[in-house]
């Protein structure tokens, strides 16, 4: 199991995109998303891009799916006892209250629950297949202060360090006696959140006193103190492929929202 | 000009009594110096003093005169200081800042303004030179952490910098890791770099040391040639710092009145120098040989980490362990271990077979019954702190359990009087040093009497004394209560000192069961898991000795006297 949003480290044809292409993908499908009557396709042919295009099969990033899961189906819930109007599809009175299930509700809570899926699934693409420097790098070329950008991609990098760090103490609390962590009570998780964030906390605290001395100590304000440019050994520049496949994104997404205004056969 | 001048120096903290006073030390070019002393004496400041760190990273009063290459730490900037030194410290975790290890090994280089021509050729000179071309590519997070420890070595070594400053680096590394570390070093130490280490192991570091300087009571008190360490055994007994067991041994047995020369620290060349030693046989341990009932039964159990790992990290794992005995689980990081700890705590669920605590099922049991039948302790205290002050903490587990408050209260208090927390009760856990922290853990899990406690490497960054005091408190755990005791370590002399059975792993599989004395034996078997036995164990090998000697006074005991004939071998 990966932990959640983590790069895979594998090569393949969207691990090979500059991070900005797979970032104005990500916009304009979302986007995308918005503009097309049924997002429950947009939701499988991503999960079908990440599978063939990366070389991800579902199965690497199924706590994602399943963290997702249970919102799609509130999400769904709310929006098929709030919505009214017919045809209703189950109904029951309890006393004055009248409950009743619209299909109308059925399809709305649908589609808002899988456009919600399809937007988390685009930005889970992006954090498996984007390694997290070209990231930074990228942004520094977009003009982002170096040590920003650095310290950007930097903490993308910790990001599975603390979230594993998170399960060794979820494990340390049971041993413990509390299952807090994984209780469906919020009187029970949220509780048991804040013990864990004393550990959790207090240990990101002094990493990062240990990585910014490190840091230092190989030279992080090096190029400041000598007045010499930082050298990229690896620079990050956008491809011709990168290029089309910017221009494709935002055209689609053009194209699709001048056939929503011109013609009726996309929702508004 | 000399790398390293310190003169008169002295450092305290804030609001705290002084740390270091009147310390003086030259380290000359192309010298190997390894600095040793007790835990808290200050090895990892006086680094953090001549790396500069100290007075511009960590502040505090900073007395006497810094010189590195002639520039006084003080009138220069970090950022200059440190261009000219390679600093590695003990977790490689907190140095690794790139995703990949190309990337890594570049960073020191870009910083400093190479060429790209420049980079590419330190960044392969780098990796060639700590045998790690084939990391090349590899993501930083997924390397082992020997691995990740070579490649911080190799980002420091890529700028080509004149002075190495080593914090412990091999400490928190398993066999395989610390014996690919020292490698590195030592192909450091031989192409002539200046390096002042602190190595809490100077057995492995013996053939690369020019000096030692025995760091104690915030001075220095020892500064002498490698070869002349033995005629200072009562100094490095005092300052509770270990000279290599078979150095020691031969110092000892000098003091006795034995005529033996100076012994190196491997067992085969100290045995070619004690083969004419009588040995005198006395009776055998009888640690494990009283009958006990079985506590944990663990049959035939297998475990495969699913995708993307896909490792098969237990194969068919059959042990028994009896109530009341203290068992040590040994082998390589991989090679099994703390998957297998997991599996008997109930944290994991095997694919196949079962584990039984009196004949119980850990996988049918809540969590809570499982806290209060396989208590775990996990290798970083500071994962395990959920309260304060220290007596909160350690209630926390009983009160979870269902246990009132002053019943908690009365456990909590004899566990922390036994293990000598009590007078610290009302301070932040966070106060207390590293074996605090590491005892108020064992404490939080043992105040719940488990009938099995579980401790993942109790003894990771502790000095000879606080290992040995932890793992006594452990027998006296096992011996008194009745507890199993089961500790996942690496340190094989308290393995042999203290544990009365010991499992070895490697590849998932158990390869050697049994008490240390008839497990160490075979030598070839344990290498496969980059297990080597104490080298007095070792040295009872080579010289027959019956029953195998676990420590150095075992060693002593056995060798009586100088005599061409050994008796009973």
């Amino acid at each position: 199991m990966r932990p959640l949003y983590q790069f895979s480290g594998q090569d393949s044809f969207l691990h090979r995109l500059d991070p900005r292409t797979k970032l104005i993908f990500v916009l304009c499908y979302l986007l995308i998303s918005f503009l097309v009557p049924q997002p429950w396709v947009l939701f499988f042919l991503l999960i079908a891009a990440i599978w063939f295009l990366a070389g991800i099969p579902p199965t690497e990033y199924y706590p994602f799916l399943l963290l997702m899961l249970p919102i799609m189906v509130a999400i769904t819930l709310v929006h098929i006892f709030l919505i009214e109007g017919g045809p209703y599809f189950w109904t029951a009175h309890l006393g004055p209250v009248h409950i009743s299930a619209s299909s109308p509700g059925l399809q709305v809570g649908l589609d808002l629950g899988f456009r919600l899926g399809t937007m988390g699934l685009a930005f889970t693409l992006f954090a498996m297949t984007t390694e997290p420097f070209q990231w930074g790098m990228s942004m520094y070329r977009w003009g982002l202060p170096y040590k920003v950008a650095f310290m950007f991609a930097f903490a993308i990098r910790l990001y599975p360090l603390i979230q594993e760090e998170f399960l060794v103490i979820q494990r340390a609390l049971k041993a413990r006696g509390s299952n807090a962590l994984s209780s469906f009570n919020p009187f029970v998780f949220f509780p048991g959140v804040v013990t864990s964030a004393v550990p959790l906390g207090l240990g990101a605290i002094r990493r990062s006193q240990d990585i910014a001395m490190a840091m230092e100590l190989r030279g992080l304000n090096l190029p400041d103190e000598l007045g010499r440019p930082r050298v990229l050994f690896r620079d990050v520049r956008l491809r011709p492929i990168d290029i089309v496949l910017m221009c494709v994104c935002v055209g689609s997404l053009v194209a699709l929202f001048g056939v929503r205004q011109l013609t009726n056969w996309l929702p508004r | 000009m000399d790398p390293i001048v310190l003169d008169g120096v002295g450092f305290a903290f804030p609001g705290l009594p002084p740390l270091l006073h009147d310390v003086n030390l030259t380290v000359g070019e192309g010298e190997v110096v390894a600095l040793v002393g007790p835990t808290g004496c200050g090895k990892s400041t006086l680094l953090h003093i001549c790396a500069g760190v100290i007075p511009h990273f960590i502040t505090g009063e900073l007395t006497g005169d810094v010189h590195v290459f002639g520039t006084n730490t003080r009138e220069t900037s970090l950022a200059r200081i440190a261009a000219d030194i390679g600093t590695v410290t003990q977790d490689p975790e907190n140095q690794l800042f790139n995703l990949i290890v190309a990337d890594e090994i570049a960073w020191g280089m870009e910083n400093r303004g190479f060429e790209r021509s420049e980079i590419r050729r330190g960044l392969d000179g780098a990796l060639e030179f700590f045998r790690i071309p084939h990391l090349r590519d590899r993501i930083t997070y997924d390397l082992s952490g020997g691995e990740k420890q070579r490649v911080v070595l190799s980002a420091n070594y890529a700028p080509a910098p004149k002075l190495f400053l080593l914090d412990d680096p091999t400490s928190q590394l398993d066999p395989i890791g610390a014996q690919q570390v020292l490698i590195g070093i030592q192909a450091l130490a031989e192409s002539g770099h200046t390096i002042l280490v602190v190595e809490s192991k100077l057995e492995e570091i013996w053939s690369l040391v020019d000096r030692v300087v025995l760091l104690n009571d915030g001075t220095i008190q020892l500064d002498a040639p490698r070869d002349q360490l033995d005629r200072h055994l009562d100094t490095f007994i005092e300052a509770n710092v270990p000279l290599p067991q078979l150095v020691e041994l031969g110092a000892r047995l000098r003091a006795r009145g034995d005529s033996v020369p100076v012994l190196p620290p491997d067992p085969d060349g100290a045995a070619l120098l004690l083969k004419d030693m009588r040995v005198t046989p006395v009776a055998a341990d009888t640690r494990a040989s009283s009958a006990r009932e079985t506590r944990v039964r663990v049959q035939s159990i297998s475990y495969t980490y699913p995708p993307p790992r896909r490792t098969q990290a237990l194969i068919g794992i059959d042990l028994e362990v009896p109530a009341g005995s203290v068992l040590g689980v040994v082998g390589q990081n991989g090679s099994g271990k703390t998957t297998l700890a997991r599996c008997l705590s109930g944290h994991l669920k095997p694919n196949s077979g079962s584990v039984r605590v009196d004949g119980k099922d850990v996988q049918r049991m809540s969590v809570r019954e499982r806290a209060a039948t396989v208590g775990y302790v996990f290798q970083n205290p500071d994962h395990q702190i959920f309260k304060d002050p220290v007596v909160e903490d350690v209630v926390y587990g009983p009160m979870n359990l269902g246990a009132t408050r002053a019943k908690a209260m009365e456990s909590a208090e004899r566990v922390l009087r036994a293990l000598d927390l009590w007078e610290v009760r009302s301070l932040h856990p966070f106060r207390l040093s590293k074996g605090g922290r590491q005892r108020l853990a064992i404490a939080s899990i043992a105040v719940m009497q488990p009938p099995v406690l579980i401790i993942d490497e109790p003894t990771t960054g502790q000095d000879l004394q606080e290992s040995h005091a932890i793992m006594s408190l452990l027998v006296d755990l096992a011996r008194e209560v009745g507890q199993t005791v089961i500790v996942i370590t690496h340190a094989m002399h308290l393995v042999a000192a203290h544990c009365d059975l010991m499992a070895a792993l490697c590849d998932g599989r158990l390869i050697a069961f049994g008490p240390p004395d008839q497990v160490f034996r075979d030598e070839a078997l344990l290498r496969r898991t980059y297990v080597k036995p104490p080298a007095v164990t070792a040295l009872g090998n080579r010289l027959g000795m019956e029953p195998r000697p676990l420590t150095l006074e075992d060693a002593l005991e056995r060798l009586a006297g100088p005599s061409l004939k050994v008796a009973g071998g």
